[in-house]
């Protein structure tokens, strides 16, 4: 009798134990393990085929990680119209998901960060517009790539607002600040250009600063070439003695070419386990479970115990980034006799490390917290149920422990450009692909560009190896 | 945490999480004309706001008793490039549509073709030429051309904070003299919208 009231008593925690458990034991590989189809078929250039790996691995709409994918796999497909389409639902969802589920957030706390929606890292939302407008772009629509402009620059805005005064490395975005720019420049709207171009130039030092990425030295050529053309007189002066070798205006019968290369894959986050020790009487000398939590999460870069003094070995699962360096490093741009080689312009890879260790210490606090939850309900059940209901318990709690390792893993590694200033008319590109020896790895031609003069025209590329 | 309420706690949530993913899709039938605003951003009440109410300021002003005076009949505009500098992908040609509308139906005004829709009637009037009977063919040369255009552009500004957010939008049209390229008409329409966002949900 007295055993089955302890069983009956045990049943509630028990059930919630295995709610913590189950929901999360079917699917227990890391977000690249699951993407892992589609990268193989991506580096293959065979887009369809990745598309089809992303919609068997679960085509689900409410999924921003989904749409980010599809759509960037529509747009190297070249269904432009429906890669804005996908990346128009990311967008609403991603704004949708402001609003956070406290039934979903519950669920996290005792399961993995995996139960709440992913909404996006900061720079993963900013290159949504950028790919947008390469959509417009490429369908030759200008209106419409300058819509996708003012939007960029409205959420940096936005987002130079909220991180004002903090230590966050991602203030704002240079290179989409300089993009946008060029693009203004090409409608005419001179104004929004000079605003882009000079918060690039802010931005580039940062960006040499923390990420180590100089600004792109065409850069000064426009600052000066625009404060020309806005008769800032001033301005011209400071720029042409800030960037005194930069040539500012197109010759007569010119036009320019600007190859934006997306190289390689952008970093994975992979599951890593720490184990944290809990010494014999912590338990009852930390009557809240957050300072508790705390006291463990500083115990991640090692403590040292005596072996008697042991307790119990937490085990958590927490992210870590693991790059994908590529083998190409940059390209040679060729075009009727004028030669370019690209530059970085945007380290994807680089804001995605930014992103993670500046999240990390609140990852960290939150994992330990739930792991010290799961872990003292697992010792309740035990204490309730007896020894194997506690074995039982523990086994679905660590089977729930998981690390949350989503993010837009289709993006490339890095963004670099190069500039060519060309003799209007049909042009032939080549482009050599280099390794970090300067051997040639790969070769692409793109034929029939045109070259308007006084205009600018884009090209787009992609390397996955 | 109390071992309990860690219990109680879980079962709430995933019995939340179960509620919600219930939720039944459901499909109403409104009028056109009724006002829905979902996100805050321009749609198709707006479109027809907005060019109902310019045009009837556009069409009470005096240059239309002017050339009505002068020329001794109705003016023929057309409607030309309305450019979009906001930050929203807005169907133009459905503004511009609304704006056709509006001025067809209030009567003063006769509205020619646009550049496209000419290029798709001459084709037609060409077909005639070669295949309809010579009664009910219709002639080349009798075009009304346009005394005025009108074009604009529609801008935005957004001020968004945490949760919240002000819309506001301008639409400027002009409407120029194509003989002489006198602005005989200048109207303004301003709409701001607050968007406000819960930042919990159960």
């Amino acid at each position: 009798m007295r055993a089955r009231s302890r069983l009956a008593r045990g049943v509630v925690p028990a059930l919630a134990v295995l709610a913590a458990g189950v929901g999360l034991l079917a699917g227990c590989a890391t977000h690249g393990q699951q993407r892992a189809a589609m990268q193989q078929a991506l580096v293959g250039r065979d887009y369809a085929a990745a598309l089809a790996a992303l919609d068997r691995q679960g085509a689900d709409p409410q999924d921003v990680l989904y749409l980010l994918d599809r759509g960037l796999l529509l747009h190297y497909l070249e269904r432009y119209d429906e890669s804005n389409e996908a990346f128009e639902a990311a967008e609403i969802r991603i704004q949708d998901l402001y609003t956070k589920s406290l039934s979903k957030q519950a669920v996290a706390l005792v399961t993995s960060d995996v139960a709440i929606p992913y909404d996006g890292a900061p720079f993963e939302r900013a290159l949504i517009p950028y790919y947008r407008l390469l959509n417009y772009l490429l369908q030759g629509n200008l209106e419409d790539a300058l819509v996708e402009c003012r939007k960029a620059n409205l959420f940096l805005a936005t987002l130079a607002t909220k991180v004002e005064g903090e230590a966050t490395a991602y203030q704002d975005d240079a290179f989409l600040q300089y993009l946008t720019a060029l693009l203004y420049e090409d409608a005419g709207e001179w104004n929004d250009a000079w605003v882009s171009l000079r918060r690039a130039e802010t931005a580039y030092a940062r960006y040499a600063e923390v990420f180590g990425v100089p600004p792109p030295l065409t850069l000064g050529g426009d600052l000066r070439r625009l404060a020309r053309e806005l008769g800032y007189r001033d301005d011209h002066e400071i720029y042409r003695a800030r960037y005194p070798d930069a040539g500012e205006a197109l010759p007569p019968g010119h036009g320019e070419l600007i190859v934006l290369f997306e190289n390689g894959l952008a970093p994975v986050k992979e599951e890593i386990d720490l184990t944290l020790p809990i010494l014999k009487g912590e338990r009852d000398r930390y009557r809240e479970a957050d300072a508790f939590a705390r006291v463990l999460a500083g115990r991640a870069v090692g403590h040292t115990y005596e072996p008697a003094e042991l307790d119990y070995l937490l085990r958590v699962a927490i992210p870590e980034l693991r790059r994908r360096p590529p083998l190409v490093r940059s390209a040679e741009v060729e075009a009727g006799g004028v030669v370019g080689r690209t530059v970085v312009v945007e380290d994807v890879a680089a804001l995605s490390a930014a992103a993670l260790a500046e999240t990390m210490p609140r990852i960290l606090l939150k994992t330990v917290l739930r792991g010290l939850t799961k872990y003292l309900g697992s010792r309740w059940v035990e204490k309730e149920t007896g020894e194997i209901g506690g074995l039982l318990a523990n086994l679905l709690t660590a089977a729930s422990e998981r690390a949350d390792t989503r993010g837009w893993i289709s993006l490339p590694d890095h963004i670099q450009m190069a500039r060519l200033v060309l003799p209007a008319g049909e042009q032939t590109v080549n482009l050599r692909f280099l390794d970090g020896d300067g051997y040639e790895v790969a070769v692409a031609r793109v034929d029939s560009v045109e070259i308007r003069p006084g205009r600018r025209a884009y090209l787009a590329w992609r390397e996955w190896e | 945490m109390n071992p309990l309420r860690f219990a109680v706690l879980i079962l709430v949530a995933v019995a939340l999480v179960g509620t919600t993913g219930c939720a039944k899709r459901t499909v109403t039938r409104v009028e056109t004309d009724t006002t829905i605003d979902l996100s805050g951003r321009w749609n198709d009440t707006d479109s027809r706001l907005v060019s109902e109410e310019m045009i009837r300021d556009c069409l009470t002003h005096p240059w239309l008793t002017q050339h009505l005076t002068a020329a001794g009949k109705k003016p023929a505009v057309i409607v030309g490039v309305v450019r979009n500098r906001t930050t929203e992908h807005i169907p133009v040609g459905t503004f511009i549509k609304d704006i056709e509308r509006a001025m067809v139906n209030a009567g003063s005004v006769e509205v020619v073709a646009s550049a496209i829709e000419r290029g798709d009637v001459r084709d037609e009037r060409d077909d005639q030429e070669r295949f309809a009977s010579e009664e009910t063919a219709k002639a080349f040369g009798l075009e009304h051309g346009a005394d005025y255009m009108l074009s604009g552009e529609m801008n935005s500004i957004t001020d968004a904070e945490e949760g919240k957010k002000v819309l506001f939008y301008q639409v400027d049209l002009t409407l120029i003299n194509i003989e002489t390229n006198a602005k005989v008409w200048l109207g303004q329409k301003k709409i701001k919208k607050f968007v406000g966002q819960g930042r919990y949900e159960p």
